[in-house]
């Protein structure tokens, strides 16, 4: 072999392995962009559930205290309407005539 | 301490008016009239109408609201000159301006101000159109793309409503004298040339007149404004130094821009290959020699290198017939591993030495003549990152136009259309930015391949091109569609790509689910569907 062969081949032999690097910077530069983009993607996402998750809560938040306030005038209907059921219940009774309950209460009056 | 509260802008709405139906004016007038928004000034310049009840009409108008102005001109100075007297009489912040037979949706200026609130660095902003008929009926909405430089060079796409700066107007010179018919072009490209930022309003907010000898209706209505249209791209490249020439496009309204590609660059187009013969138009051909045939043949630029990957079964005869026709640009790189589309590109660039590389399949063929100069040649744009061709299966319809990303999916638009179709609104014939391009013939920089990480070997067969076109997003650069380089792609019209899911999770993954596209919108992207939902619903009743 000629010094020549030799030089060609050793030359050829080094631009292999110059590729063979640039091969190498290229798949961990591709996983470096990869997990960067995935990171920024999970962020965003994150990002969207939390503001999400917010809006959420904050609806819950007003929907409890609707609900709270209903219940309060619920309760309080509820007692009214126990009142006014007990008065109407007073106002079905029989009673006697007027004349009779003036007479009746004159009697215990004089007793 | 909370932020004090911005202020709203002031839009002074410049209207050039010149001997409109007195109706279509007054629906004009009103339609500013009726807008929710208050801060705006009505700008009115009668350019000496021979109708004497045009600035009458106007002075009524002015005479019950104070934002409304009329100016009249002592003599007919045409468009421009009416235009400039608006622009000079304008008080306000911004300009936007409106055609005297047009109209404005009541929700446009407070649309446009909230864009505006939302950078303080906005100094133009456009929004979707649509056409309005005599009948009242409005029709055909452009859904435009978001800020596309390139795309501007070829179509006046911003159009209506345009919303300037009216410092950045004043600076750049107002309209032009010369320029008619294509003075808002002229205008917009200058303006553009030095905004800080410009924004897209994907609403339409303004519905443009169609009535006979207007340019709505017919495109070359106004034969001058073309001559205007190429003069002003001619200059916007000349004023950003870009080497290239402007000329007349597909039909009129359309331009072409081709550029000179500096011979000092070096260009490397890598072939992926495993030597496979096929049939094209019944003629069996050994695909890769026949590729790097039309490639070489169709291209004046003396500095390419033609780097081969072939798989090490390609038969020892077509590496002969590859070296008599590349003869000393061909270099020569045999793969022994399994198939990797992505890793095979990744090492014919590792073994390349352009300053600029093109992808290419082994089943195309260049039609165009000069398709690498005008594919590499935008990359001289520090801000471009990728380019892509247009291709056509072997019956002239098109293959490939640009990627769109919606609806979860990656797809190709105006896939089968022909190739003397120009699109839905120019799509096909004028050069654009786009979300993605194919792989199949695409061309980059070195370094920013480098820097991105070419491309993803954990997705050998599909969407590797999808991840590059991202890749490149995300490092802030920009991806065009060059409608001047085109190709015959020579893969089956009928075959489906079998996709797995994982490779589409694996995009998704990393860059999230696609929703609606940027450049091309999924309404411009489906027409044909959307002429589908626009069909009656008892088209789509079940025959009992």
């Amino acid at each position: 072999m000629t010094q020549d062969a030799t030089d060609r081949s050793e030359a050829d032999r080094l631009r292999e392995e110059v590729a063979e690097a640039r091969h190498h910077l290229l798949t961990v530069q591709d996983h470096v962009v990869g997990l960067e983009a995935e990171n920024g993607r999970l962020h965003l996402d994150l990002t969207r559930v939390t503001m999400e998750l917010r809006r959420q809560r904050k609806r819950t938040k007003t929907l409890l205290k609707q609900r709270d306030d209903a219940r309060a005038r619920l309760a309080d209907v509820r007692a009214r309407l126990e009142r006014h059921r007990g008065r109407g219940a007073e106002l079905e009774q029989p009673r006697a005539s007027i004349a009779r309950r003036v007479a009746r209460r004159v009697r215990g009056a004089l007793r | 301490m909370s932020p004090q509260p911005i202020a709203p802008p002031r839009f002074s709405i410049v209207t050039p008016v010149y001997d409109p139906p007195i109706d279509v004016l007054k629906e004009c007038i009103e339609s500013v009239l009726a807008q929710d928004f208050d801060s705006w000034e009505l700008i009115l310049v009668d350019d000496f109408s021979p109708n004497a009840a045009v600035p009458t009409v106007i002075a009524q108008y002015a005479q019950q609201d104070a934002r409304i102005q009329l100016i009249e001109r002592d003599t007919n100075g045409h468009i421009v000159a009416a235009s400039n007297d608006g622009v000079a009489a304008a008080t306000g912040e911004f300009i936007a301006l409106l055609d005297h037979d047009d109209l404005l949706v009541p929700e446009a200026l407070s649309r446009v101000a909230g864009a505006i609130d939302r950078h303080d660095d906005v100094d133009y902003v456009y929004t979707d159109e649509d056409k309005v008929g005599e009948d009242g009926a409005t029709y055909g909405a452009f859904r435009k793309p978001d800020w596309s430089p390139e795309r501007l060079r070829g179509q006046m796409y911003t159009s209506h409503l345009s919303v300037l700066r009216t410092s950045l107007v004043r600076e750049v010179g107002g309209f032009r004298e010369g320029f008619d018919g294509s003075q808002d072009h002229d205008l917009v490209l200058r303006v553009t040339e030095r905004a800080r930022r410009v924004v897209h309003v994907p609403e339409v907010l303004y519905h443009w007149r169609a009535v006979e000898g207007s340019t709505a209706v017919d495109i070359e209505a106004k034969p001058y404004a073309e001559a205007a249209g190429i003069r002003a791209v001619q200059e916007h490249l000349d004023r950003l130094g870009i080497d290239a020439t402007a000329g007349p496009g597909a039909e009129p309204g359309r331009y072409v821009v081709q550029r000179r590609l500096d011979p000092a660059v070096t260009v490397s187009v890598v072939i992926p290959t495993m030597g496979q013969s096929s049939l094209v138009r019944g003629r069996r051909r050994v695909l890769v020699v026949e590729a790097v045939r039309s490639l070489l043949e169709r291209t004046d630029h003396e500095a390419v290198e033609v780097v081969v990957v072939h798989d090490t079964p390609t038969p020892s005869a077509v590496l002969d017939e590859l070296r008599e026709v590349a003869g000393d640009r061909l270099v020569l790189v045999p793969f022994d591993r399994p198939f990797n589309f992505s890793e095979k590109i990744n090492v014919g660039v590792c073994h390349a030495s352009g300053d600029r590389v093109v992808f290419l399949n082994d089943d195309v063929e260049a039609i165009s003549q000069g398709w690498l100069e005008q594919l590499v040649a935008p990359l001289d744009e520090p801000d471009v990152g990728l380019t892509g061709a247009k291709l056509y299966f072997s019956d002239q319809t098109v293959q490939h136009a640009g990627h769109a990303y919606y609806n979860a999916g990656y797809h190709h638009p105006f896939k089968f259309w022909t190739r003397d179709e120009v699109g839905p609104f120019g799509e096909l014939v004028v050069s654009r930015e786009v979300t993605g391009v194919t792989a199949a013939c695409a061309a980059m920089r070195r370094e920013t391949f480098f820097a991105i990480g070419g491309f993803s070997e954990a997705l050998p067969g599909n969407f590797n091109d999808v991840d590059l076109c991202y890749k490149v997003q995300a490092a802030g650069l920009r991806t065009l569609y060059v409608a001047t380089s085109e190709l015959y792609h020579y893969e089956s019209r009928t075959r489906e790509a079998r996709v797995q899911e994982w490779e589409r999770l694996a995009v998704v993954a990393r860059w999230g689910v696609a929703a609606e596209d940027r450049f091309t919108p999924s309404e411009v992207a489906m027409p044909n569907l959307r002429r589908v939902q626009e069909l009656p619903d008892e088209l789509f009743e079940p025959i009992v």
